[in-house]
């Protein structure tokens, strides 16, 4: 628990398990919060309407993980997801994690952090290490690009407060 | 007169900044050393000899920064920041109105997006391979048997640029070392071909995305 939330983060992509004490540390430095993520709609999305056939269990759990599951849907349908996140939780910025061993969950990561800073000027980190093999993760270089990431988004909020004082 | 000093501790060299601030902002002495095996130790020679230079005691400096990958291992320094922010500071001090900077890191590069009163806007980084980093350059260098301040000037008056598939660091020297034929100006050839690769595979697609942009 932090003292005082400082940043609210929307993530993307699957959870380092192999280095959640580091990721922890990172981010804590920050005070910053995860509010909302699309890791846990990856067993399927009710938000858009999809509802559970009681009358058809088999084939409603199948049609639920195949057509609702958050890979599975285009990239169009992801970026508003998290677009709405980020409106919703009043967010910050956005988290995209990107992993080694999920190539479903990653391809097109790139272009997403591309879409959410360029065309919707949403403050975007890109951070790569994997969700399970432990090779794939460089301790100083993430922590360089968080701490970078966090500086920016510092010296923009102090600006913003700046003018709001105004 | 407030004095303060930044040490940047890189992968390869350590660099230190006096500066002083007696109503405008002055560079008092610099220095460089190799960072060796001892980060900690590297941190505080840069900063002995910045002091030398400067013609100070180290008590006499008010306010010590860190910035670089070892920037958590100066134990004299009052606060650490990442070296992408402050290139961006640097660089808008030391010419007002930069939009980019592109660092030619030992152990990666970095192109930074710079807003009007030296912020980053953005930043994008190769931190996974050594293609397009300095210690590409330093190695190409190397195996040529010239000094990294030659790869610039040379490659530039290179007139015929020798293409080389691989862009990895190892197979590169090796891809030098085979087209280096004797009685030739090889060196000349292969000039182009480090610059041309820091070009390509580091940062300057980034940079020109944010050119296209604006």
């Amino acid at each position: 628990m932090y003292e005082k939330e400082q940043y609210r983060l929307v993530i993307e992509g699957p959870p380092p398990y192999p280095y959640f004490r580091a990721f922890r540390d990172m981010f804590a430095k920050w005070q910053a919060c995860a509010v909302a993520s699309t890791y846990s709609t990856v067993g399927g999305l009710w938000e858009f309407g999809f509802r559970h056939d009681p009358q058809r269990p088999f084939e409603s759990v199948a049609m639920h993980m195949i057509a609702q599951n958050v890979t599975n849907r285009n990239f169009l349908q992801r970026y508003e997801q998290i677009r709405r996140y980020v409106e919703e939780w009043s967010a910050d910025g956005v988290i995209i994690h990107f992993v080694k061993s999920c190539r479903l969950f990653s391809a097109g990561q790139g272009d997403m952090r591309d879409y959410f800073t360029k065309k919707l000027g949403v403050p975007t980190l890109y951070i790569e290490s994997d969700l399970e093999d432990p090779r794939y993760f460089a301790e100083a270089q993430t922590k360089n690009r968080v701490d970078a990431f966090f500086e920016a988004l510092e010296h923009s909020k102090a600006t913003a407060a700046v003018k709001a004082a105004v | 007169m407030r004095i303060a000093a930044g040490v940047d501790v890189g992968s390869t060299q350590t660099k230190a900044v006096i500066v002083s601030d007696n109503g405008a902002v002055k560079i008092l002495a610099r220095s460089l050393v190799d960072t060796g095996a001892n980060v900690q130790r590297a941190a505080e020679r840069a900063f002995d000899a910045c002091c030398k230079e400067a013609g100070l005691h180290g008590s006499e400096v008010g306010f010590v920064i860190g910035t670089g990958y070892g920037r958590y291992k100066i134990a004299f320094g009052h606060a650490q920041m990442t070296e992408i922010t402050c290139h961006a500071k640097g660089a808008s001090f030391l010419c007002p109105g930069t939009r980019t900077v592109i660092d030619m890191g030992g152990q990666d590069s970095k192109a930074i997006s710079v807003g009007a009163k030296g912020e980053v806007l953005d930043f994008v980084m190769n931190d996974k391979c050594a293609a397009g980093t300095g210690r590409f350059l330093a190695n190409s260098a190397e195996v040529m048997g010239i000094s990294l301040d030659q790869v610039g000037p040379l490659s530039l008056s290179a007139k015929h640029p020798v293409k080389i598939a691989t862009v990895c660091t190892v197979f590169v020297e090796s891809d030098i070392l085979i087209l280096s034929h004797p009685g030739q100006d090889s060196r000349g050839h292969l000039g182009r071909r480090p610059h041309r690769d820091c070009q390509t595979h580091s940062v300057s697609g980034p940079a020109k995305s944010w050119r296209t942009d604006e």
